[in-house]
Protein backbone atom coordinates (compact mmCIF):
# COMPACT_ATOMS: atom_id res chain seq x y z
CA UNK A 1 0.00 0.00 0.00
CA UNK A 2 1.34 3.43 -0.92
CA UNK A 3 1.30 5.32 2.37
CA UNK A 4 1.80 8.78 0.84
CA UNK A 5 -0.32 9.14 -2.26
CA UNK A 6 -2.93 7.10 -4.07
CA UNK A 7 -5.13 8.73 -6.68
CA UNK A 8 -8.12 6.50 -5.90
CA UNK A 9 -7.97 7.39 -2.20
CA UNK A 10 -7.64 11.07 -3.06
CA UNK A 11 -10.69 10.81 -5.31
CA UNK A 12 -12.65 9.18 -2.46
CA UNK A 13 -11.62 11.91 0.00
CA UNK A 14 -12.58 14.67 -2.46
CA UNK A 15 -15.90 12.95 -3.25
CA UNK A 16 -16.69 12.45 0.46
CA UNK A 17 -15.85 16.08 1.26
CA UNK A 18 -17.73 17.48 -1.73
CA UNK A 19 -20.80 15.62 -0.56
CA UNK A 20 -20.31 16.90 2.99
CA UNK A 21 -19.91 20.49 1.73
CA UNK A 22 -22.86 20.42 -0.62
CA UNK A 23 -24.87 22.67 1.70
CA UNK A 24 -22.17 25.35 1.62
CA UNK A 25 -22.01 25.20 -2.16
CA UNK A 26 -25.78 25.47 -2.32
CA UNK A 27 -25.48 28.47 0.01
CA UNK A 28 -23.23 30.23 -2.53
CA UNK A 29 -25.87 29.69 -5.25
CA UNK A 30 -28.67 30.90 -2.98
CA UNK A 31 -26.53 33.86 -1.92
CA UNK A 32 -25.95 34.84 -5.57
CA UNK A 33 -29.66 34.44 -6.36
CA UNK A 34 -30.65 36.48 -3.30
CA UNK A 35 -28.12 39.15 -4.26
CA UNK A 36 -29.48 39.35 -7.80
CA UNK A 37 -33.09 39.39 -6.61
CA UNK A 38 -32.46 42.10 -4.02
CA UNK A 39 -30.59 44.21 -6.57
CA UNK A 40 -33.48 43.97 -9.01
CA UNK A 41 -36.09 44.76 -6.36
CA UNK A 42 -34.17 47.62 -4.69
CA UNK A 43 -32.10 49.25 -7.44
CA UNK A 44 -34.06 48.15 -10.51
CA UNK A 45 -31.01 49.10 -12.54
CA UNK A 46 -29.12 45.85 -12.83
CA UNK A 47 -27.17 43.30 -10.82
CA UNK A 48 -23.93 45.23 -10.30
CA UNK A 49 -21.80 42.09 -10.68
CA UNK A 50 -18.78 44.14 -9.63
CA UNK A 51 -20.19 44.42 -6.12
CA UNK A 52 -20.96 40.69 -6.18
CA UNK A 53 -17.33 40.05 -7.14
CA UNK A 54 -16.25 41.84 -3.95
CA UNK A 55 -18.56 39.71 -1.83
CA UNK A 56 -17.45 36.62 -3.74
CA UNK A 57 -13.79 37.37 -3.02
CA UNK A 58 -14.68 37.67 0.66
CA UNK A 59 -16.39 34.25 0.51
CA UNK A 60 -13.34 32.75 -1.21
CA UNK A 61 -11.03 34.15 1.47
CA UNK A 62 -13.10 32.84 4.37
CA UNK A 63 -13.92 29.47 2.74
CA UNK A 64 -11.38 27.49 4.86
CA UNK A 65 -13.13 28.72 8.03
CA UNK A 66 -16.53 27.81 6.64
CA UNK A 67 -15.75 24.40 5.16
CA UNK A 68 -13.19 23.08 7.62
CA UNK A 69 -14.23 24.77 10.85
CA UNK A 70 -14.71 21.47 12.72
CA UNK A 71 -11.72 19.65 11.31
CA UNK A 72 -9.95 19.39 14.69
CA UNK A 73 -13.01 19.45 16.91
CA UNK A 74 -12.71 16.79 19.62
CA UNK A 75 -15.97 15.15 18.57
CA UNK A 76 -16.81 16.50 15.13
CA UNK A 77 -13.30 16.07 13.79
CA UNK A 78 -12.84 12.37 14.57
CA UNK A 79 -14.39 11.07 11.34
CA UNK A 80 -12.14 13.34 9.26
CA UNK A 81 -8.93 12.48 11.09
CA UNK A 82 -9.65 8.74 11.20
CA UNK A 83 -10.52 8.54 7.49
CA UNK A 84 -7.97 6.14 5.97
CA UNK A 85 -6.13 8.56 3.72
CA UNK A 86 -2.68 10.10 4.02
CA UNK A 87 -2.07 13.60 5.36
CA UNK A 88 -0.95 14.61 1.86
CA UNK A 89 -4.20 13.36 0.30
CA UNK A 90 -6.26 15.14 2.95
CA UNK A 91 -4.27 18.33 2.42
CA UNK A 92 -4.62 18.16 -1.38
CA UNK A 93 -8.38 17.70 -0.93
CA UNK A 94 -8.38 20.67 1.47
CA UNK A 95 -6.42 22.77 -1.04
CA UNK A 96 -8.59 21.63 -3.96
CA UNK A 97 -11.85 22.58 -2.23
CA UNK A 98 -10.58 26.03 -1.19
CA UNK A 99 -8.39 27.02 -4.11
CA UNK A 100 -10.21 25.38 -7.01
CA UNK A 101 -13.80 24.44 -6.19
CA UNK A 102 -14.93 27.51 -4.22
CA UNK A 103 -13.37 30.12 -6.58
CA UNK A 104 -14.75 28.16 -9.54
CA UNK A 105 -18.29 28.21 -8.12
CA UNK A 106 -18.07 31.91 -7.20
CA UNK A 107 -16.54 32.70 -10.61
CA UNK A 108 -19.25 30.80 -12.45
CA UNK A 109 -21.98 32.57 -10.48
CA UNK A 110 -20.32 35.90 -11.25
CA UNK A 111 -20.27 35.08 -14.98
CA UNK A 112 -23.91 34.02 -14.82
CA UNK A 113 -24.77 37.37 -13.24
CA UNK A 114 -22.91 39.17 -16.01
CA UNK A 115 -24.81 37.08 -18.57
CA UNK A 116 -28.13 37.95 -16.98
CA UNK A 117 -27.09 41.60 -16.81
CA UNK A 118 -26.43 41.51 -20.55
CA UNK A 119 -29.66 39.74 -21.49
CA UNK A 120 -31.97 41.65 -19.14
CA UNK A 121 -30.42 45.13 -19.14
CA UNK A 122 -28.36 45.06 -22.29
CA UNK A 123 -25.12 45.93 -20.50
CA UNK A 124 -22.10 44.06 -21.88
CA UNK A 125 -19.43 42.52 -19.70
CA UNK A 126 -17.34 45.39 -18.40
CA UNK A 127 -14.24 44.44 -16.47
CA UNK A 128 -11.68 47.15 -15.87
CA UNK A 129 -8.83 44.82 -15.06
CA UNK A 130 -5.87 44.37 -17.33
CA UNK A 131 -4.40 40.94 -18.09
CA UNK A 132 -1.33 41.56 -15.92
CA UNK A 133 -3.40 42.78 -13.02
CA UNK A 134 -5.37 39.51 -13.02
CA UNK A 135 -2.41 37.51 -11.77
CA UNK A 136 -1.71 40.11 -9.06
CA UNK A 137 -5.33 39.99 -7.94
CA UNK A 138 -5.40 36.19 -8.03
CA UNK A 139 -2.16 35.84 -6.08
CA UNK A 140 -3.41 38.49 -3.64
CA UNK A 141 -6.71 36.68 -3.03
CA UNK A 142 -5.04 33.28 -2.69
CA UNK A 143 -2.38 34.82 -0.45
CA UNK A 144 -4.95 36.17 1.98
CA UNK A 145 -6.90 32.90 1.71
CA UNK A 146 -3.63 31.13 2.55
CA UNK A 147 -3.60 32.94 5.89
CA UNK A 148 -7.12 31.65 6.50
CA UNK A 149 -5.96 28.13 5.55
CA UNK A 150 -3.12 28.25 8.08
CA UNK A 151 -5.48 29.68 10.72
CA UNK A 152 -8.04 26.94 10.08
CA UNK A 153 -5.46 24.19 10.56
CA UNK A 154 -3.64 25.89 13.46
CA UNK A 155 -6.42 26.75 15.87
CA UNK A 156 -8.97 24.37 17.28
CA UNK A 157 -11.58 26.91 18.37
CA UNK A 158 -12.47 30.51 17.43
CA UNK A 159 -10.34 30.03 14.35
CA UNK A 160 -11.10 33.29 12.54
CA UNK A 161 -10.83 35.39 15.67
CA UNK A 162 -7.49 33.87 16.63
CA UNK A 163 -6.23 34.23 13.05
CA UNK A 164 -7.09 37.94 13.08
CA UNK A 165 -5.42 38.22 16.49
CA UNK A 166 -2.30 36.47 15.20
CA UNK A 167 -2.14 38.80 12.16
CA UNK A 168 -2.48 41.82 14.45
CA UNK A 169 0.25 40.57 16.80
CA UNK A 170 2.57 39.79 13.85
CA UNK A 171 1.98 43.21 12.33
CA UNK A 172 2.66 45.01 15.59
CA UNK A 173 5.77 42.87 16.15
CA UNK A 174 7.13 43.50 12.64
CA UNK A 175 6.43 47.21 13.00
CA UNK A 176 8.29 47.32 16.30
CA UNK A 177 11.21 45.27 14.96
CA UNK A 178 11.34 47.49 11.86
CA UNK A 179 11.43 50.64 13.97
CA UNK A 180 14.06 49.15 16.23
CA UNK A 181 16.26 48.22 13.25
CA UNK A 182 15.81 51.68 11.79
CA UNK A 183 17.12 53.33 14.96
CA UNK A 184 19.73 50.70 15.74
CA UNK A 185 21.41 50.58 12.35
CA UNK A 186 20.37 53.94 11.05
CA UNK A 187 18.62 52.28 8.10
CA UNK A 188 16.78 55.49 7.27
CA UNK A 189 19.96 57.24 6.18
CA UNK A 190 21.03 54.04 4.40
CA UNK A 191 17.84 54.10 2.31
CA UNK A 192 18.30 57.83 1.62
CA UNK A 193 21.84 57.09 0.49
CA UNK A 194 20.63 54.35 -1.86
CA UNK A 195 17.97 56.69 -3.23
CA UNK A 196 20.58 59.42 -3.68
CA UNK A 197 22.81 56.98 -5.54
CA UNK A 198 19.79 56.37 -7.79
CA UNK A 199 19.70 52.67 -6.95
CA UNK A 200 15.94 52.91 -6.38
CA UNK A 201 14.88 55.03 -9.34
CA UNK A 202 11.12 54.46 -9.10
CA UNK A 203 8.46 52.16 -7.72
CA UNK A 204 9.05 49.55 -10.43
CA UNK A 205 12.68 49.10 -9.44
CA UNK A 206 14.44 45.77 -8.92
CA UNK A 207 13.94 46.05 -5.16
CA UNK A 208 10.17 46.30 -5.48
CA UNK A 209 10.18 43.40 -7.96
CA UNK A 210 12.33 41.37 -5.60
CA UNK A 211 9.99 42.08 -2.66
CA UNK A 212 7.03 41.14 -4.87
CA UNK A 213 8.59 37.80 -5.82
CA UNK A 214 9.40 37.00 -2.20
CA UNK A 215 5.87 38.03 -1.16
CA UNK A 216 4.35 35.84 -3.90
CA UNK A 217 6.40 32.86 -2.77
CA UNK A 218 5.32 33.35 0.83
CA UNK A 219 1.75 34.31 -0.09
CA UNK A 220 0.33 31.81 -0.92
CA UNK A 221 2.90 29.03 -1.55
CA UNK A 222 4.67 29.31 1.79
CA UNK A 223 1.38 29.46 3.63
CA UNK A 224 0.12 26.36 1.81
CA UNK A 225 3.24 24.53 2.93
CA UNK A 226 2.75 25.69 6.53
CA UNK A 227 -0.90 24.56 6.41
CA UNK A 228 0.24 21.08 5.31
CA UNK A 229 2.55 20.76 8.33
CA UNK A 230 -0.18 22.10 10.62
CA UNK A 231 -2.55 19.39 9.35
CA UNK A 232 -0.01 16.73 10.31
CA UNK A 233 0.65 17.92 13.83
CA UNK A 234 -2.87 18.59 15.08
CA UNK A 235 -4.20 16.49 17.95
CA UNK A 236 -7.80 16.15 18.98
CA UNK B 1 -0.53 -5.98 18.29
CA UNK B 2 -0.09 -3.02 20.68
CA UNK B 3 3.17 -2.28 22.47
CA UNK B 4 3.34 0.67 24.82
CA UNK B 5 6.74 1.48 26.29
CA UNK B 6 7.35 4.05 29.03
CA UNK B 7 4.62 6.21 27.62
CA UNK B 8 3.72 9.45 29.34
CA UNK B 9 0.91 11.74 28.39
CA UNK B 10 -0.50 14.89 29.89
CA UNK B 11 -2.77 17.75 28.99
CA UNK B 12 -1.09 19.83 31.71
CA UNK B 13 2.38 18.70 32.69
CA UNK B 14 1.66 19.06 36.40
CA UNK B 15 -1.11 16.45 36.31
CA UNK B 16 0.01 13.57 34.15
CA UNK B 17 -2.62 11.22 32.76
CA UNK B 18 -0.05 8.48 32.12
CA UNK B 19 3.41 8.31 33.59
CA UNK B 20 5.84 5.77 32.11
CA UNK B 21 3.08 3.39 31.16
CA UNK B 22 4.26 0.06 29.77
CA UNK B 23 1.94 -2.66 28.56
CA UNK B 24 1.23 -5.07 25.73
CA UNK B 25 -2.11 -5.98 24.19
CA UNK B 26 -2.43 -9.07 22.00
CA UNK B 27 -4.62 -10.02 19.05
CA UNK B 28 -7.44 -12.54 19.35
CA UNK B 29 -8.83 -10.97 22.51
CA UNK B 30 -11.62 -8.69 23.61
CA UNK B 31 -10.14 -6.37 26.19
CA UNK B 32 -12.37 -4.69 28.74
CA UNK B 33 -10.93 -1.31 29.66
CA UNK B 34 -12.15 -0.20 33.07
CA UNK B 35 -11.31 2.67 35.36
CA UNK B 36 -12.74 5.43 37.46
CA UNK B 37 -13.94 8.65 35.85
CA UNK B 38 -11.06 10.77 34.62
CA UNK B 39 -8.28 8.15 34.79
CA UNK B 40 -7.76 8.42 31.04
CA UNK B 41 -9.67 5.58 29.38
CA UNK B 42 -10.74 7.74 26.46
CA UNK B 43 -7.29 9.35 26.27
CA UNK B 44 -5.78 5.84 26.15
CA UNK B 45 -8.02 4.90 23.21
CA UNK B 46 -7.34 8.20 21.43
CA UNK B 47 -3.58 7.70 21.71
CA UNK B 48 -3.91 4.24 20.19
CA UNK B 49 -6.08 5.71 17.43
CA UNK B 50 -3.46 8.37 16.65
CA UNK B 51 -5.70 11.26 17.63
CA UNK B 52 -3.38 12.19 20.52
CA UNK B 53 0.39 11.78 20.59
CA UNK B 54 2.40 10.46 23.57
CA UNK B 55 4.53 13.18 25.13
CA UNK B 56 7.34 10.74 25.92
CA UNK B 57 7.88 7.03 25.33
CA UNK B 58 6.38 5.04 22.47
CA UNK B 59 3.10 3.51 21.44
CA UNK B 60 3.22 1.09 18.54
CA UNK B 61 0.09 -0.41 17.05
CA UNK B 62 0.51 -3.19 14.47
CA UNK B 63 4.09 -1.90 13.98
CA UNK B 64 2.78 1.56 13.10
CA UNK B 65 3.24 4.77 15.03
CA UNK B 66 -0.40 5.85 15.35
CA UNK B 67 0.40 9.59 15.41
CA UNK B 68 1.71 9.42 11.85
CA UNK B 69 -1.81 8.52 10.72
CA UNK B 70 -0.65 6.56 7.71
CA UNK B 71 -3.48 5.22 5.54
CA UNK B 72 -2.25 1.64 6.02
CA UNK B 73 -2.73 2.08 9.77
CA UNK B 74 -6.01 3.97 9.56
CA UNK B 75 -7.52 1.31 7.31
CA UNK B 76 -6.74 -1.37 9.94
CA UNK B 77 -8.35 0.43 12.83
CA UNK B 78 -11.85 1.64 13.62
CA UNK B 79 -12.42 3.94 16.57
CA UNK B 80 -15.97 4.52 17.70
CA UNK B 81 -16.01 7.29 20.32
CA UNK B 82 -18.66 7.63 23.00
CA UNK B 83 -19.92 10.84 21.43
CA UNK B 84 -19.75 11.12 17.69
CA UNK B 85 -20.94 13.22 14.80
CA UNK B 86 -22.95 11.61 12.08
CA UNK B 87 -23.34 12.45 8.45
CA UNK B 88 -26.54 13.91 7.02
CA UNK B 89 -26.66 10.91 4.71
CA UNK B 90 -28.83 7.83 4.93
CA UNK B 91 -27.09 5.20 7.06
CA UNK B 92 -26.69 2.82 4.11
CA UNK B 93 -25.30 5.55 1.85
CA UNK B 94 -22.83 6.55 4.54
CA UNK B 95 -21.67 2.92 4.84
CA UNK B 96 -21.31 2.74 1.05
CA UNK B 97 -19.17 5.91 1.07
CA UNK B 98 -16.96 5.16 4.06
CA UNK B 99 -16.74 1.37 3.72
CA UNK B 100 -14.50 1.30 0.63
CA UNK B 101 -11.75 3.08 2.60
CA UNK B 102 -11.42 -0.18 4.55
CA UNK B 103 -10.08 -3.08 2.45
CA UNK B 104 -12.01 -5.76 4.38
CA UNK B 105 -15.33 -3.94 4.50
CA UNK B 106 -18.31 -6.10 3.57
CA UNK B 107 -21.54 -4.36 2.77
CA UNK B 108 -23.61 -7.54 3.16
CA UNK B 109 -22.23 -8.02 6.64
CA UNK B 110 -23.13 -4.41 7.44
CA UNK B 111 -26.67 -4.89 6.13
CA UNK B 112 -27.03 -8.08 8.16
CA UNK B 113 -25.84 -6.36 11.35
CA UNK B 114 -28.23 -3.45 10.77
CA UNK B 115 -31.03 -5.96 10.41
CA UNK B 116 -29.96 -7.76 13.56
CA UNK B 117 -30.01 -4.46 15.47
CA UNK B 118 -33.33 -3.56 13.88
CA UNK B 119 -32.10 -0.29 12.38
CA UNK B 120 -33.55 1.04 9.14
CA UNK B 121 -30.58 1.84 6.91
CA UNK B 122 -32.80 3.90 4.64
CA UNK B 123 -33.19 6.52 7.36
CA UNK B 124 -30.92 9.56 7.58
CA UNK B 125 -28.34 9.19 10.33
CA UNK B 126 -28.89 12.63 11.88
CA UNK B 127 -32.62 11.96 12.16
CA UNK B 128 -32.09 8.77 14.18
CA UNK B 129 -32.23 8.55 17.96
CA UNK B 130 -28.89 8.31 19.81
CA UNK B 131 -29.33 4.57 20.32
CA UNK B 132 -30.14 3.97 16.66
CA UNK B 133 -27.17 6.05 15.55
CA UNK B 134 -24.96 4.04 17.86
CA UNK B 135 -26.26 0.75 16.49
CA UNK B 136 -25.71 1.93 12.92
CA UNK B 137 -22.14 2.98 13.76
CA UNK B 138 -21.45 -0.30 15.58
CA UNK B 139 -22.69 -2.18 12.51
CA UNK B 140 -20.37 -0.15 10.29
CA UNK B 141 -17.45 -0.57 12.71
CA UNK B 142 -17.85 -4.36 12.77
CA UNK B 143 -18.41 -4.66 9.02
CA UNK B 144 -15.14 -2.82 8.33
CA UNK B 145 -13.43 -5.93 9.75
CA UNK B 146 -10.41 -3.98 10.97
CA UNK B 147 -7.66 -5.68 12.93
CA UNK B 148 -8.12 -3.26 15.80
CA UNK B 149 -11.51 -2.09 16.98
CA UNK B 150 -11.69 0.56 19.69
CA UNK B 151 -15.12 1.04 21.25
CA UNK B 152 -15.65 3.75 23.84
CA UNK B 153 -18.72 3.08 26.00
CA UNK B 154 -20.49 1.20 23.19
CA UNK B 155 -23.46 0.09 25.28
CA UNK B 156 -24.34 3.60 26.49
CA UNK B 157 -27.67 4.48 24.98
CA UNK B 158 -28.51 0.94 23.88
CA UNK B 159 -31.75 -0.63 25.07
CA UNK B 160 -31.71 -4.05 26.80
CA UNK B 161 -32.38 -6.19 23.69
CA UNK B 162 -29.75 -4.23 21.76
CA UNK B 163 -27.19 -4.90 24.47
CA UNK B 164 -27.82 -8.62 23.97
CA UNK B 165 -27.39 -8.22 20.22
CA UNK B 166 -24.23 -6.21 20.82
CA UNK B 167 -22.68 -8.97 22.92
CA UNK B 168 -23.62 -11.54 20.29
CA UNK B 169 -22.26 -9.66 17.29
CA UNK B 170 -19.03 -8.64 19.01
CA UNK B 171 -18.41 -12.20 20.17
CA UNK B 172 -19.03 -13.36 16.61
CA UNK B 173 -16.70 -10.74 15.15
CA UNK B 174 -13.78 -11.70 17.36
CA UNK B 175 -11.14 -13.90 15.77
CA UNK B 176 -7.45 -14.71 16.26
CA UNK B 177 -6.26 -11.73 14.20
CA UNK B 178 -8.46 -9.08 15.73
CA UNK B 179 -8.06 -7.12 18.89
CA UNK B 180 -11.16 -5.47 20.28
CA UNK B 181 -10.83 -2.97 23.12
CA UNK B 182 -14.00 -1.90 24.86
CA UNK B 183 -13.91 0.93 27.36
CA UNK B 184 -16.92 0.78 29.64
CA UNK B 185 -18.52 1.65 32.94
CA UNK B 186 -21.38 -0.74 32.22
CA UNK B 187 -19.45 -3.83 33.32
CA UNK B 188 -22.57 -5.94 33.77
CA UNK B 189 -23.43 -5.45 30.09
CA UNK B 190 -20.18 -7.04 29.06
CA UNK B 191 -19.45 -9.43 31.91
CA UNK B 192 -19.25 -12.56 29.76
CA UNK B 193 -17.73 -10.88 26.76
CA UNK B 194 -14.53 -9.22 27.91
CA UNK B 195 -11.37 -11.14 28.63
CA UNK B 196 -8.72 -9.97 29.56
CA UNK B 197 -9.61 -7.14 31.87
CA UNK B 198 -7.55 -3.96 32.04
CA UNK B 199 -8.07 -1.59 34.94
CA UNK B 200 -6.53 1.83 34.60
CA UNK B 201 -5.68 4.01 37.54
CA UNK B 202 -4.32 7.53 37.53
CA UNK B 203 -0.98 7.51 35.71
CA UNK B 204 -0.74 3.78 35.15
CA UNK B 205 -2.26 0.32 34.72
CA UNK B 206 -3.50 -1.34 37.86
CA UNK B 207 -4.40 -4.65 36.27
CA UNK B 208 -4.00 -6.29 32.87
CA UNK B 209 -4.95 -9.90 33.32
CA UNK B 210 -7.01 -12.66 31.74
CA UNK B 211 -10.11 -13.87 33.59
CA UNK B 212 -8.32 -17.16 34.18
CA UNK B 213 -5.34 -15.36 35.70
CA UNK B 214 -7.66 -13.37 37.95
CA UNK B 215 -9.55 -16.42 39.22
CA UNK B 216 -6.28 -18.18 39.98
CA UNK B 217 -5.49 -15.46 42.50
CA UNK B 218 -8.91 -14.27 43.59
CA UNK B 219 -12.14 -15.95 44.56
CA UNK B 220 -15.56 -14.37 44.12
CA UNK B 221 -18.54 -15.57 46.11
CA UNK B 222 -21.72 -14.60 47.87
CA UNK B 223 -21.62 -15.44 51.58
CA UNK B 224 -23.79 -14.76 54.58
CA UNK B 225 -20.90 -13.43 56.67
CA UNK B 226 -17.93 -11.42 55.49
CA UNK B 227 -14.70 -13.40 56.05
CA UNK B 228 -11.79 -11.72 57.81
CA UNK B 229 -9.49 -11.98 54.75
CA UNK B 230 -12.00 -10.32 52.41
CA UNK B 231 -10.37 -7.82 50.08
CA UNK B 232 -13.70 -6.28 49.35
CA UNK B 233 -17.32 -6.92 50.23
CA UNK B 234 -20.67 -5.37 49.55
CA UNK B 235 -24.20 -6.33 50.46
CA UNK B 236 -26.20 -7.98 47.72
CA UNK B 237 -29.15 -10.32 47.27
CA UNK B 238 -28.58 -13.42 49.43
CA UNK B 239 -25.81 -12.00 51.61
CA UNK B 240 -22.51 -10.31 50.81
CA UNK B 241 -20.57 -10.37 47.58
CA UNK B 242 -16.95 -10.87 48.57
CA UNK B 243 -13.55 -11.02 46.96
CA UNK B 244 -10.96 -13.04 48.83
CA UNK B 245 -7.47 -14.32 47.93
CA UNK B 246 -7.80 -17.71 46.24
CA UNK B 247 -5.81 -19.90 48.61
CA UNK B 248 -7.42 -23.24 47.83
CA UNK B 249 -7.20 -23.08 44.02
CA UNK B 250 -10.94 -23.33 43.62
CA UNK B 251 -12.28 -21.62 40.51
CA UNK B 252 -15.03 -19.05 40.73
CA UNK B 253 -16.92 -16.82 38.33
CA UNK B 254 -15.50 -13.29 38.09
CA UNK B 255 -17.82 -10.55 39.16
CA UNK B 256 -16.26 -7.60 37.35
CA UNK B 257 -17.95 -5.00 39.53
CA UNK B 258 -16.59 -6.64 42.67
CA UNK B 259 -13.20 -7.04 41.03
CA UNK B 260 -13.08 -3.39 40.10
CA UNK B 261 -14.06 -2.20 43.58
CA UNK B 262 -11.59 -4.64 45.15
CA UNK B 263 -8.82 -3.35 42.89
CA UNK B 264 -9.57 0.27 43.74
CA UNK B 265 -9.64 -0.55 47.48
CA UNK B 266 -6.39 -2.58 47.37
CA UNK B 267 -4.24 -0.85 44.77
CA UNK B 268 -0.90 -1.82 46.24
CA UNK B 269 -1.79 -5.50 46.68
CA UNK B 270 -3.24 -5.73 43.18
CA UNK B 271 -0.17 -4.09 41.71
CA UNK B 272 1.99 -6.62 43.57
CA UNK B 273 -0.12 -9.64 42.53
CA UNK B 274 -0.82 -8.84 38.93
CA UNK B 275 2.17 -6.85 37.63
Amino acid sequence: MNETFNIQRLYRVVATETFAFRRYYLFYVIFAAAYAASDILINRTGFHPGVFAGLGIFLIIISPFMLYNDVFHKIKGVNYTMLPASNLEKWIAFWFQNVIVVPLIIGLLWLILWGLEYFLFGRPIDIHIGKEEWSTYLIGILGIQGIAMVGTLSFRRLKWLKTLGAIFVLQVASLLIGRLLMYQFDLKSFIIEIQAANLIPDSSSWLIDYIKIVAYIIFPFGLWLVSFFKLQEQEL
Amino acid sequence: MIAIENMSFWYKEKSKVFDSLTMKLEPGKIYGLLGENGVGKTTFLRIMAGLLFPKTGTCEVMDYTPGKRLPGFLSKIFYLPEEFMVSHQKADDYARNVGPFYPKFEYNQYAMLMQEFGVDGDKKLHEMSFGQKKKAMISLALACNTELLLLDEPTNGLDIPSKTVFRRVVARAADDNKCIIISTHQVRDLEFLIDPIVILERNNVLLNQSVEGITQKLKFSVVSEVPANALYSEPMMGGFGVVVPNTDGEESKVNIELLFNAAIANRARFAEWFN
